[in-house]
């Protein structure tokens, strides 16, 4: 009984020597700067500022490799100053003052578009992509089956009723996760006080485009024609063109939204409005021959 | 079966340690969400095994048995193993630094991983040489690994929309390594 | 209140259905339900004897090496008994094989030993381990009773599933622990999502 003791203790004790002798002569020397400074950092390793996590990010700014925190859209702004401070860094009070949010370029949900094909199979976003562009007439929009909302690490997004995302402003820090995620490029990352969006990514025209969706872009180029600013440039495809805005130069005036007549364009306070991408009424369809008559009698 | 090679062969496919022998089953069905994860845990796991193993041997042939204190084994194994992982994590932090960011965060968790204890408990109870305590670990760690890879491929490609949700995450999880384990079966009758 | 303690171990806060611990023994030894209940009892008495201990002694232990402590305590509770299963009952110590010594590395005893007992005082942690034994116990149980009813049409080794009967032999094999695992694990899902919609 007594050997037992002695065995155990004589055995603890050893292997607690070697451990204790292994952590000094194998002690790692970390720069306490690091702890801090990720402690400071949002901890939720979304990725967006290009390194693989907080800790990383934090160990990238310790060792210069970043100046400073800017590069992570989602760091408090009083975290910012103290991890300046940390650095040694003057604190420069400019953090991005503009706020980037993510913002879909699409608005064909169930009520707008129209579904060709029955679709049996795995609903995952790449595989439609991949196959044929998907079961709807519109092979350019969003297939509703969450490959944004599985990238967000913020549960910022969430489909919703019209099988569209809908994104959360609350958590949104514009990490730009979604937009990477989004196999057909919806998902933008925009300034949050600029209110006009151009919701639709069909790169068709005329009949083409209208067959689509109920509120696709035909690519007439009204809005580009009546942009005061000239923000407006229609990007040419083979089979027709898109509109993009230029942020820099637009100022949220709302003629493009005004004068398109499938109401692509939206104008809208992001911020405010509740669920983001509002639908608007789609234009009942007329027949061609009435919206003759109806343009000559004004 | 009792040659070495034949103990490497059985370890591996007639009695594999996670679809036969049931060892490991925490980490098996936590970490195989995907394949990376799956491979930075199963390379843990075999480095500490074959490690375990032999220190294991060594302390029960030189230690235990001299003073006829073998039932301190379970005891003795497990402080053992602690201090072994605790070793080599700081070991690897000092001079592989690259290696213990890819499988350093699983190591900590082997501690308590019931393959490496009951391994070094199973080479006690069949009364193998070192050799053959060799051969075991080296088995078993390939079992493990074939397991282990195999089914992270498999469940990273299991959609779970397609499934009622009460199925979700781990009740197929678990069918699905029963599926395993009966393809397994067919190795059985081999001697 | 303390009989919170007793109880939640059983039902709500599982430590197999609900805590997802402890998974090895309760595929390996529930192939019949004398040796379920036989790990279940073993389980109970290392859990309940390392709590006592381990809140006895919380205050006495530096942080540092408080992880090992707790090693050292569990084991040598397993290894006693051992010894009494090797004594009193070997064919169960023998059916059990090498999980009885496997409940060192159960996660479920260190995971109350660390998050329970050297926080609480004695009387708070036996219950707890009263508690936690029990809902454990309950859990290989049932698990056992689906393998050994279907596998032999036996319960605790009396043929209670007559003639007509054809036992499905691969319950009582690896695979059929899997399965049955599963398929428990996904009623427990269903009966707690029904539970969360019917409050939430």
């Amino acid at each position: 009984m007594i050997e037992a003791v002695i065995m155990v203790a004589a055995i603890g004790g050893i292997f607690g020597l070697i451990l204790a002798i292994a952590g000094i002569k194998l002690r790692v020397e970390v720069d306490p700067r690091i702890d801090s400074i990720a402690a400071l950092l949002p901890g939720a390793n979304c990725g967006g500022c290009g390194f693989a996590g907080c800790a990383s990010m934090a160990e990238a700014i310790v060792t210069g490799q970043v100046p400073d925190s800017n590069r992570c859209a989602a760091c408090a702004d009083g975290n910012r100053a103290k991890i300046n401070a940390i650095m040694g860094h003057a604190t420069n009070d400019e953090g991005p003052k503009v706020r980037y949010i993510a913002r879909l370029h699409c608005n064909g949900g169930c009520t707008n578009r129209k579904q060709i094909k029955d679709y049996e199979g795995i609903n995952n976003c790449y595989l439609l992509a991949n196959n044929y562009g998907g079961p709807n007439q519109c092979n350019f929009g969003c297939f509703g089956c969450g490959a944004c909302v599985d990238a967000c690490s913020f549960g910022a997004i969430k489909i919703g009723k019209e099988g569209l995302p809908v994104f959360d402003y609350d958590k949104c820090v514009g990490c730009g996760n979604c937009t990477k995620a989004c196999p057909q490029f919806l998902i933008e990352l925009i300034d949050s006080s600029k209110k006009v969006l151009v919701q639709c990514n069909n790169r068709e025209k005329g009949k083409a485009a209208m067959t689509n969706c109920n509120v696709s872009c035909i690519s007439c180029g009204i809005c580009a024609k009546n942009c005061p600013k000239q923000a407006i440039t229609l990007e040419d495809t083979p089979n027709g063109s898109i509109p993009v805005i230029d942020y820099e130069k637009c100022v949220s005036c709302g003629l493009c939204a005004m004068k398109c007549p499938r109401h692509v364009i939206l104008k809208a306070d992001p911020l405010a409005a509740p669920v983001v991408n509002a639908q608007p009424a789609a234009p009942a369809h007329k027949a061609p021959a009435q919206e003759a008559t109806q343009t000559t009698a004004q | 079966m009792d040659s070495t090679f034949g103990i490497i062969f059985s370890a591996v496919f007639i009695s594999n340690i996670i679809l036969a022998q049931f060892l490991g089953l925490c980490s098996f069905l936590g970490v195989s969400k995907n394949f990376k994860n799956a491979f930075g845990m199963s390379a843990a796991v075999s480095f500490v095994m074959l490690l375990a193993t032999i220190l294991c041997y060594g302390v029960y042939h030189g230690l235990l048995v001299p003073y006829h204190l073998e039932y301190l084994q379970t005891l003795v194994f497990i402080l053992a193993i602690a201090a072994l992982v605790q070793l080599v994590e700081m070991f690897m932090k000092k001079s592989m630094p690259a290696l213990h960011k890819a499988m350093g965060v699983y190591l900590p968790l082997i501690t308590t991983n019931c393959a490496i204890l009951g391994i070094a408990l199973i080479n006690v109870t069949k009364n193998y040489s070192l050799i053959d305590s060799i051969a075991n670990s080296i088995g078993t760690s390939l079992g493990y690994t074939m397991a282990i890879l195999l089914f992270s491929c498999i469940r990273e490609r299991l959609d779970e929309d397609q499934m009622p949700p009460c199925m979700r995450v781990l009740p197929i999880a678990l069918i699905t390594a029963s599926f395993m384990s009966i393809a397994l079966m067919g190795m059985s009758g081999i001697h | 209140m303390l009989i919170n303690e007793l109880t939640k171990g059983i039902i709500k806060d599982n430590p197999l259905f609900v805590q997802l611990l402890g998974t090895c023994p309760s595929l390996a030894t529930t192939s019949s339900l004398t040796n379920a209940l036989g790990m279940g009892a073993a389980f109970t008495f290392v859990l309940i004897g390392s709590n006592i201990v381990i809140s006895l002694i919380r205050k006495l232990i530096p942080d540092q090496v408080h992880i090992p402590c707790y090693i050292v305590v569990i084991a040598s509770l397993v290894t006693v008994v051992e010894m009494i299963m090797n004594a009193y009952v070997p064919a169960l110590y023998a059916a059990l094989g090498v999980f009885v010594p496997l409940i060192v590395v159960n996660c479920i005893v260190l995971g109350r030993a660390e998050a329970f007992a050297c926080k609480n005082g004695v009387v708070a942690s036996i219950l707890d381990a009263i508690g936690m034994g029990i809902g454990y116990t309950l859990a290989l149980t049932i698990i056992a009773s689906f393998r050994e009813l279907l596998g032999s049409g036996k319960l605790l080794g009396h043929q209670i599933l007559g003639a007509p009967f054809t036992p499905a032999l691969i319950f009582i094999l690896p695979a059929g622990a899997f399965i049955t695992m599963g398929c428990v694990f996904a009623m427990v899902a269903y009966l707690r999502q029904r539970g969360a919609a019917h409050n939430g």
